[in-house]
């Protein structure tokens, strides 16, 4: 061993870290409310959560924020309730590509006019304003945008007016979520964890999870229009 | 639950939604996962907070892990994104006065013989005190590599860098601790 290796060896050695505390039973704590989640879903319930009183009663406490919050979280998307919404920016779609891979697409989503890859990889499909899909922004009547569930890109929605409404649906058979009439906002997250902030106002939204990938699709049709455009 | 069982059996029986095969999996991670947050953000009280969030998101996640794949360095990748967002979130500067005093209390005397221990003591100080004096992204790769005993791919995985970059970090920081400690990096 080297005279810096052993250094470095006994400097190790003699390091004491801090503390970690009791992060094991913090932990568990906090994933008991996912686990009811996830019962709920195996269940299959559908559950409409449009009861703005409800929502702000649940939401005076933290603890039951958190676990809506958790519980509301499906596939690579989280659903914050009652987080500050920032003002809204941009959205940045990446660079524009004729490449859209594997992803399977139903319905008139397999329609898109353009198709967009951001720096992290994720894939946006955009689709122009017609009868069929009303304006949400500036000539575009829907945006999809579809994360590998396996690679770890998660959006958290931010919701902070809970006076619209936040249903749970399906989508070809599996668990859905649609914010309607809610002001919020996305940040993309890798892993969990935030790594880019879009900081975006957004609009109606419908998420679900498909084969591995993560879709959410924002519109300005109703529920019932989005999901007979998605899934026919 | 069997705390027996082998990493992949308790990755198992999370999937399948076992909260206390999880628990056994945060148990055996935790140390390592609260340390990397605490060379990220230079704080305990904030590592805390990295690794306690970590661990719910790895949670939450769970079913989307490779289960070819080891469980600590995706944990670990997990824990170093939330600990540099935290720092990015936050728009808090690098509070080297909380390391310093991390620091402070964390050498502590070998258990050898008293003169030993207080050369060791010492010499630890000043080879701690120039690792931190080096710069931030070779700083990391050495407490990782060296303090942690992370092996090159979980660094790489921790640090969100190809393990050619630190391979090439990692030998940058030795040579500047060998000229900051006089001493031969061979």
């Amino acid at each position: 061993m080297g005279e810096l290796d052993r250094l470095l060896a006994e400097a190790k050695d003699d390091l004491e870290w801090p503390d970690h505390g009791a992060l094991d039973v913090e932990v568990l704590t906090r994933i008991e409310p996912v686990v009811l989640r996830r019962r709920s879903r195996v269940a299959g319930l559908a559950v409409a959560l449009s009861a703005a009183a409800i929502l702000i009663v649940l939401l005076a406490v933290p603890a039951t924020r958190d676990s809506l919050s958790a519980w509301l979280g499906i596939g690579a998307v989280q659903l914050e309730v009652g987080s500050e919404v920032p003002v809204g920016s941009s959205l940045e779609l990446g660079v524009e590509t004729d490449d859209v891979g594997s992803v399977p697409l139903a319905g008139g989503l397999k329609d898109y006019d353009r198709a967009f890859r951001d720096e992290v990889g994720r894939l946006w499909l955009v689709y122009d304003a017609s009868d069929d899909l009303p304006e949400v922004s500036e000539g575009i009547g829907g945006l999809l945008g579809i994360f590998d569930g396996a690679a770890g890109p998660v959006i958290r929605k931010q919701v902070g007016d809970p006076t619209g409404q936040i249903t749970l649906t399906t989508v070809l058979g599996s668990d859905a979520f649609w914010v309607e009439g809610v002001p919020h906002t996305i940040d993309l997250l890798d892993d969990g964890t935030i790594v880019t902030e879009l900081g975006r106002t957004s609009g109606n939204a419908l998420v679900w999870e498909q084969n591995g990938h993560t879709y959410r699709f924002e519109t300005a049709l109703s529920l019932d229009a989005a999901l007979e455009f998605v899934s026919p | 639950m069997d705390i027996h069982l082998t990493e992949e059996a308790l990755i198992a029986a999370a999937r399948d939604g076992d909260t206390s095969s999880f628990g056994e999996l945060v148990r055996r991670h935790q140390a390592v996962a609260f340390r990397v947050a605490v060379v990220i953000t230079r704080s305990p009280v904030e590592a805390h907070d990295v690794a306690q969030e970590a661990f719910v998101k790895a949670w939450l996640a769970i079913d989307r892990f490779d289960q070819t794949l080891p469980f600590r360095p995706w944990l670990l990748r997990i824990v170093a994104n939330e600990a540099r967002n935290r720092n990015r979130s936050s728009g808090r500067r690098i509070h080297r006065e909380n390391l310093a005093g991390v620091r402070d209390t964390a050498l502590v005397y070998g258990q050898s013989s008293a003169e030993t221990a207080v050369m060791r003591n010492a010499e630890s100080a000043r080879v701690v005190a120039a690792v931190d004096a080096l710069p931030e992204q070779f700083r990391q790769v050495v407490y990782l590599r060296y303090f942690l005993e992370l092996d090159e791919a979980e660094t790489a995985e921790a640090l969100s860098i190809p393990r050619g970059t630190v391979k090439s970090r990692t030998s940058r920081a030795r040579a500047l601790l060998a000229e900051q400690l006089e001493v031969n990096d061979g």
